[in-house]
């Protein structure tokens, strides 16, 4: 189990962390989700060690974490970053052996993890003669190439295509299935509520929600999603006692019911208003959660 | 293995492997070979000839002596007459004349190396009467040049020590800001402390600096070897390692503020920008160096920019070569020079780890000198 316990920093008049604490439980692939600028970065700074807070601290298995311990720590940062002159799995190796691999286990898991990610043919090339997508596979290798106990990855979905976000969710839940812990963070909160099984999520340094997905959508107020057939007019719902608009794109609405509100009620309006051809409750969504939370 | 010396050995590895060290391995061992070698292989490259100046005596004498071994003499050799001595020696002294004969006791030479062909000329008509009477009193005349051989090498020492300080400190400079703006140092600072990052690039660019240093020495002690000059007289083991040294102590106080700078810049392209003003000392005191070694003048600004951290390695090692510095002011210089290290390295640790990780607007020296810990 990693705890940030009441973690705090400024940086000038900037308030990055504003007493943050976050339990992520061990084994688990862990979403630390927020806006822009929320402390993201810092929190996983802060638990790397590369950033000192100005109070609270980080705690593993109830410990504070030392040097050794933090080299069995892996991190992709947001900003990718390795040698563009030297060659891939050079690159690995050194990486795998400053975090106190032996020479031999080293090259024996750099060339696995080339193979894995299917770069292997790549491994003797100068890491900038690299497509873009094959560094970012590279840059992953690096953050996996030591079998970290506890993986960071700042923001690594961004910027990668459908294809590649599958292939990079599925090597996550491989690394957690092994008993590492995989916390990473994301800007696009809907995007990543599948990849995680629990998240924190935080807004200028504070935590505002957190706890398992399952738990997060499917509490709170009830979501219901109307479509009607083509050319019927818009509006419908609006009025309707206790119910909320919060999307409306074409002829469908989502709308949210407050506790007491008759869906037959929502159902006999929509049917007023045209055919119905999709009416079914659908979970919370992660942004949603996190939107009401912050006007509470 | 310890991690500061898994770096030293990926920034000797990289190094060594690249084609800008082989290219410019070969090109100094050429160049310093060269510069060895060539005036060597030819000494009088226009053919131009030794002038022999005649008083007291027939000028057809001299001339018939010449003549009976001119196969053994290198150049041509003019033979005229001189008024008087004193008219001799003058021309002697404003190189109109090479060698004056006078009479049958005194030969004057110009100053210079023995393998010089006014030499060649001068001893030969000294020694060629000791056959049939006495040989001729030799006299050199002209400035005394004495330690001539290790003045050269300190010369060769100087221009390697600023060459090889600029050169390689400004790896350093450019390794520091290319880690950073890569953000590499990101990822490695998870693992390695920055004191342990910042030592590893010094020293392994270090060493590949001392290993091109010393391959360019042996160049040169081989090519003198070689050729059988004697440029390279006198300069023992003692004076090869004392080079060594200050060009060790040089670059590892230019280093670490290369390094701090280049922790500062946010691109690779500033860091250029800032490589000029940090090696300005240095130029300035190979220059002032340069500039009275021709002279071999011991000025005083040469005595002060020698006990200076920033100046003292491309300056003392002159001034022990020409013989000016007292024993109690090299170790002066020395300790200064250690200290100016200390104190150029903890600086640098400071800004290096308060600047690697930082973006956004450069900070100035002072600035991150003052700022937080990331």
């Amino acid at each position: 189990m990693l705890e940030l316990v009441g973690l705090s920093r400024r940086y000038g008049d900037v308030v990055a962390l504003d007493g943050l604490s976050i339990t992520i439980p061990s084994g688990e692939v862990f979403g630390l989700l927020g806006p822009n600028g929320a402390g993201k970065t810092t929190a996983m700074r802060t638990i790397l060690g590369i950033s000192t807070p100005d109070s609270g601290h980080v705690l593993l298995d109830g410990q504070p974490i030392g040097l050794d311990q933090r080299r069995r720590f892996g991190y992709l940062p947001e900003e990718r970053g390795l040698y563009g002159g030297m060659h891939v799995r050079d690159q690995l190796v050194y990486l795998a052996e400053l975090h106190g691999m032996s020479s031999h286990d080293a090259k024996t898991s750099a060339q696995s993890w080339l193979e894995r990610l299917g770069i292997a043919d790549r491994a003797t090339d100068k890491l900038s003669a690299l497509s873009l997508g094959n560094q970012q596979r590279v840059q992953l290798a690096a953050a996996l190439v030591h079998g970290p106990d506890v993986l960071i990855l700042d923001e690594p979905f961004s910027g990668l295509d459908p294809v590649a976000t599958d292939e990079l969710g599925r090597v996550l839940d491989e690394v957690s299935g092994g008993g590492s812990t995989v916390v990473f963070s994301s800007h696009q909160l809907d995007l990543v509520e599948s990849r995680c099984s629990s998240v924190a999520i935080i807004d200028k340094g504070k935590l505002v929600a957190s706890g398992s997905v399952l738990d997060l959508t499917t509490s709170g107020r009830r979501r219901l999603v109307v479509e009607l057939a083509s050319a019927s007019p818009n509006g419908w719902a609006k009025g309707i006692e206790g119910v909320s608009v919060s999307e409306s794109a074409g002829s469908r609405v989502r709308l949210v019911l407050e506790d007491g509100v008759d869906p037959q009620v929502v159902l006999r309006a929509a049917m007023g208003a045209g055919t119905v051809t999709y009416f079914s409750f659908e979970r919370r969504r992660l942004s949603e959660v996190f939107r009401e939370a912050v006007s509470r | 293995m310890n991690r500061t010396r898994l770096v030293v050995r990926r920034e000797m590895r990289e190094r060594l492997r690249s084609r800008a060290f082989q290219v410019a391995t070969v090109i100094s061992v050429l160049v310093v070979g060269g510069a060895i070698i060539l005036p060597a292989l030819n000494r009088n490259p226009f053919n131009e000839a030794v002038k022999v100046g005649v008083v007291g005596r027939p000028v057809s004498q001299v001339q018939s002596q010449v003549s009976s071994v001119k196969s053994l003499l290198k150049a041509p050799t003019k033979v005229t007459a001189v008024a008087s001595q004193d008219a001799g020696e003058d021309q002697l002294r404003r190189s109109k004349l090479d060698v004056l004969v006078v009479g049958t006791k005194e030969i004057f030479v110009r100053q210079g190396d023995e393998t010089t062909d006014r030499m060649q000329v001068a001893s030969t008509l000294a020694y060629l009467p000791a056959f049939t009477g006495h040989p001729l009193a030799l006299h050199p005349i002209g400035a005394p040049r004495p330690q001539a051989a290790g003045r050269f090498t300190a010369f060769l020492g100087v221009i390697l020590t600023y060459t090889f300080v600029a050169v390689y400190g400004g790896m350093v400079l450019n390794g520091v800001a290319e880690e950073k703006s890569s953000r590499v140092a990101e990822v490695l600072l998870s693992a390695v402390r920055p004191s342990e990052l910042l030592t590893g690039k010094v020293v392994g660019i270090g060493a590949v600096a001392l290993l091109q240093g010393l391959i360019t020495a042996a160049s040169a002690v081989v090519a003198g070897a070689i050729v059988g000059t004697n440029i390279l007289h006198g300069t023992g083991v003692g004076r090869l390692c004392s080079m060594l040294g200050w060009f060790l102590l040089g670059y590892t106080f230019y280093s670490f503020v290369n390094a701090a700078a280049g922790s500062l810049v946010n691109r690779q392209e500033e860091a250029s920008s800032m490589a000029f003003p940090i090696q300005l000392p240095l130029l300035v005191g190979y220059l002032t160096t340069i500039g009275s070694l021709s002279n071999g003048d011991d000025s005083k600004l040469i005595r002060v920019l020698s006990f200076l951290p920033p100046t003292a390695p491309v300056t003392m090692p002159i001034r022990i070569a020409i013989g000016a510095a007292k024993p109690w002011q090299i170790a002066l210089s020395l300790v200064l020079m250690v200290a100016g290290i200390v104190v150029a390295a903890r600086l640098a640790s400071r800004i290096y780890a308060r600047s690697i990780l930082r973006t956004g607007k450069r900070l100035k020296f002072r600035q991150a000198l003052q700022s937080a810990p990331i």
